[in-house]
């Protein structure tokens, strides 16, 4: 395997970033955004150069100390890893640049305050990302929720009660995952996720290892909000500020799935994990029903920006449905979904923000007519939303498509309805929304003015939700399926 | 069954404790003694991890020039490492979560879950 | 207690205790848990950084990024306090206890105390490397002797000594400083946090001594610095 720096350079921007935000916001208080954006966009600029490195020329790491796994710490990144920090830092430089127009609205007088801590969740979300140490990883978890809690908190007034609720289960969610690892030790005495592999097939009657997959399963299962462990996510993205939402609710349930694929995927083995445990159907038929919960509770809300939120709930549980049904495609279209998830919802909650912060609208009739005062925002709106239920060419089709051909090779035909029914009803809250947006006319209030540099973004994600589906099977063949565990990618046709 | 719990039975206090932890925060509707729940199941989590540590008729982990540089002498100094950095970790959100009841104290005047419920319907 | 909450009890106990036999019994020497990781850290910690507190070692060393994150969390919290509790506009009132004096027994004893916690608390910090110790725990003493001169000494008195604007940018100083060192070896062409790649004219186990010595300090900076910060922004965003 191939050194390189990159991964830490990375995680260097972040830090860097958070305490020059601190120190120089003690002079001058304008520094906070330019900061952030440097960061931001070195760390973009590294992410996209790792991911060319590791295509090129296989995974890297850096032995953090100069130690040797499993002795020290090192930073690990395949084409997974590479592709889902792309991923990360990519979604946080376009809500970036919505950033400087929402948070001088939303947020006024902490706005240095507010920054670094969103450079602190994007450097924990990257450190879980790349590190190849389970209790680094455990680390770097509560570094993002820690961000979290306190970025959803400075939301509405309700906002602290919802990050309370998140605070309390996410930390429960952490504190199982670090009693799986502690399982996980007394078994193995390591902590590498490369070393523990090794150890634990032979290892695979121990009652302790069942309960150790377990734990951890339940614990990164709460935190990607899969049911029944969904009920703090809609009140969270809710009540959380626009620019919270637009930042948390793309990213940090994918990190989730992330590491949930890496610890099941990598570590145990599907085959372990899904095949003499059995924790993939578990997992698979909890998505089903998150799938299934998240889907009608969008339905039956009002409010948009919760509409979307349990909408979140249904989608993350179709990477949590690929992850368990660990099958090749099933996993292909769950990556997948990483990247076309976070474009789609990004954008979507970028337009619910702006909506939000231009007219105050936040319920569906608020939205009537908007289509012909805002042309710009809602086209690529509509764009986002086809790709939410899933409209070819957009690039939610493709994941929804190998999601079905991989229950299929399953044989979980329940599944496929499952799949197949929620993009229906996705259809019906989208279409709901579309209708009022454009078959209504348009309101007669004064809006306050948009910058261009919040519309930007919404229109860049709208265009890249097409152009992620044209171009999927570059991704599918070049970057995921290489990456896939144990071989899987392959044997796929 | 019972065999197997005795010479375990450090275990057992923390899985005690981890239940005492977990009763206060699904069982209490005061949010603060959720957070108390919380940390309680946390503490049982540390203490679980260093009770793996232990090594009968061992030194501390500080080298020692009359025991040598011999692994068995010490007892395993990582999981005692480890847990430095969970016990910080667990203070920080502790710290966290008490500016939010502050915050919630503050925006609707009461820290009881059903109160509290009430209150967020009745404001706006 | 509700059934809910029964059933989720029930349910861990369950799941706990299935596990138990695949542990092992208490204080085994030949456990797993103590194989081959731990085992060379206890026969190589002395030998690569000349320093005899082994946990020490592992933590400012080996996996010394694990403290770079923890340190990372600390300056976070007192990042979410600041952002969660200041209020909007006017800064809020300062509660009455922390202006009035409080009596004359107390304060002559605290003046007397402050100054041997401080002194003990550097102790704690340069013996960690000998002795349990090192840069949170004497970072919380650090901290704790200036909150005790918040409480009693009164306001003016405390603020003079240590101001609250100092207490963040104190706890991003502390943090660049464990980063700082790390970038050293970084920049020398070795990795990230790499000690004996420090281009000073040291062997390599005095350079790793030398190394941890320096990020308990940057951590003890960032420990006492943020603790304050808490303490400061919850006293007054209780109002």
């Amino acid at each position: 395997m191939a050194e390189s720096a990159l991964p830490i350079l990375i995680l260097l921007c972040f830090m860097g970033g958070a305490v020059a935000v601190v120190l120089a916001t003690l002079r001058r208080p304008a520094a906070a955004w330019p900061i952030t954006m440097v960061a931001i966009a070195a760390a973009f600029g590294f992410s996209l150069r790792l991911l060319a490195t590791v295509l090129d020329g296989g995974a890297v790491r850096h032995r953090l100390g100069g130690w040797a796994a499993p002795i020290g710490i090192e930073l690990v990144v395949d084409g997974l890893g590479a592709f889902v920090i792309c991923v990360v830092t990519g979604i946080a430089l376009l809500v970036g640049c919505y950033a400087r127009w929402a948070v001088r609205r939303e947020i006024p007088e902490r706005e240095s305050t507010f920054f670094a801590m969103v450079l602190v969740l994007l450097l924990g979300l990257s450190g879980i990302v790349l590190t190849g140490d389970l209790f680094n990883l455990y680390v770097f978890f509560e570094i993002s929720s820690l961000a979290a809690y306190a970025l959803i908190a400075v939301g509405d007034k309700r906002a602290v009660v919802a990050s309370f609720r998140y605070l309390v289960l996410g930390t429960l969610g952490a504190s199982f995952y670090l009693l799986g690892i502690g399982f996980l030790y007394t078994l193995t005495g390591t902590l590498n996720m490369a070393d523990a592999a090794t150890l634990l097939p032979e290892l695979a009657a121990n009652p302790t290892l069942r309960v150790s997959v377990a734990m951890i399963v339940t614990g990164v299962g709460l935190k990607m909000a899969i049911f029944p462990m969904q009920g703090w996510l809609a009140d969270a993205y809710t009540h959380a500020s626009t620019t919270t939402t637009a930042i948390v609710a793309p990213i940090m349930t994918k990190v989730s799935a992330y590491t949930l694929i890496r610890v099941l995927g990598f570590v145990y083995g599907f085959d372990l994990a899904s095949g003499r445990l059995p924790i993939g159907t578990a997992l698979a038929w909890l998505s089903a029903a998150g799938i299934v919960v998240g889907s009608v509770m969008a339905l039956a809300q009002t409010d948009v920006k919760r509409m979307l939120a349990y909408s979140s709930v249904a989608q993350v549980s179709y990477i949590g449905l690929g992850i368990g049904l660990a099958q090749p495609w099933a996993l292909v279209g769950a990556v997948l979904h990483v990247l076309n998830h976070a474009t789609m919802k990004c954008c979507l909650f970028l337009v619910t923000g702006t909506v939000q912060l231009a007219t105050g609208g936040r319920t569906l009739d608020d939205y009537a007519g908007l289509g012909r005062r805002m042309p710009w925002t809602f086209g690529a709106f509509t764009l986002a939303a086809l790709a939410m239920i899933g409209i070819p060419p957009t690039g939610g089709f493709f994941s929804k498509w190998y999601l079905t051909v991989g229950a299929l090779e399953a044989g979980a035909g329940g599944l496929v309805v499952v799949l197949v029914g929620s993009g229906l009803l996705t259809a019906g809250y989208m279409f709901r929304l579309l209708e009022r947006v454009w078959a209504r006319p348009a309101p007669e209030m004064v809006m306050r003015p948009v910058g261009a540099a919040a519309i930007a973004p919404i229109v860049v994600l709208g265009i890249a939700v097409v152009v992620f589906g044209v171009i999927n099977t570059w991704f599918v063949t070049r970057v995921i399926m290489p990456s896939l565990p144990g071989g899987m990618g392959g044997g796929v046709g | 069954m019972i065999e197997t719990l005795v010479p375990r039975w450090p275990y057992v206090c923390t899985v005690v404790l981890m239940l005492v932890g977990l009763y206060g925060m699904l069982g209490k509707q005061n949010l603060v003694k959720k957070l108390i729940g919380l940390n309680v199941f946390q503490t049982a989590i540390i203490l679980f991890f260093i009770v793996q540590a232990y090594k009968t008729g061992a030194s501390v982990p500080i080298w020692d020039a009359r025991l040598g540089a011999v692994a068995d002498a010490y007892v395993n100094p990582i999981p005692h490492g480890l847990m430095l950095t969970a016990i910080v970790v667990s203070v920080a959100i502790t710290g966290v979560a008490l500016a939010l009841l502050i915050r919630i104290h503050r925006n609707f005047g009461t820290l009881d879950e059903p109160e509290l419920l009430d209150a967020m319907k009745r404001s706006p | 207690m509700r059934v809910p909450t029964l059933a989720v009890l029930l349910a861990t106990l369950v799941v706990m205790l299935a596990a138990a036999p695949g542990l092992a019994p208490f204080g085994d020497p030949t456990a797993p848990a103590s194989g081959h990781v731990a085992g060379h850290y206890l026969e190589h910690a002395y030998h690569d950084a000349h320093t005899p507190n082994v946990v020490t070692v592992m933590i400012a060393d080996y996996r010394s990024f694990d403290t770079l994150g923890e340190t990372m969390v600390v300056f976070a919290a007192g990042l979410a306090c600041a952002l969660m509790l200041l209020p909007r506009g006017r800064r809020g009132r300062v509660p009455r206890f922390l202006h009035r004096k409080v009596n004359l027994i107390a304060e002559v004893i605290v003046r007397i105390m402050l100054p041997a916690v401080q002194i003990f608390a550097f102790y704690v910090i340069f013996h960690g490397h000998y002795s349990p110790g090192g840069g949170f725990q004497g970072g919380a003493l650090l901290a704790a002797s200036i909150l005790l001169g918040r409480i009693v000494l009164g306001r003016s008195r405390s603020q003079a000594a240590f101001p609250t604007a100092l207490g963040r940018p104190l706890g991003a100083i502390g943090f660049a400083v464990f980063a700082g060192i790390g970038l050293v070896g970084f920049a020398a062409g070795g990795a990230f946090l790499q000690y004996d790649r420090m281009p000073f004219a040291l062997p390599p186990d005095m350079l790793r001594n030398w190394g941890i010595l320096g990020i308990e300090l940057g951590v003890a900076m960032a420990v006492m610095g943020t603790l304050v910060s808490i303490f400061d922004d919850l006293s007054v965003g209780g109002r």
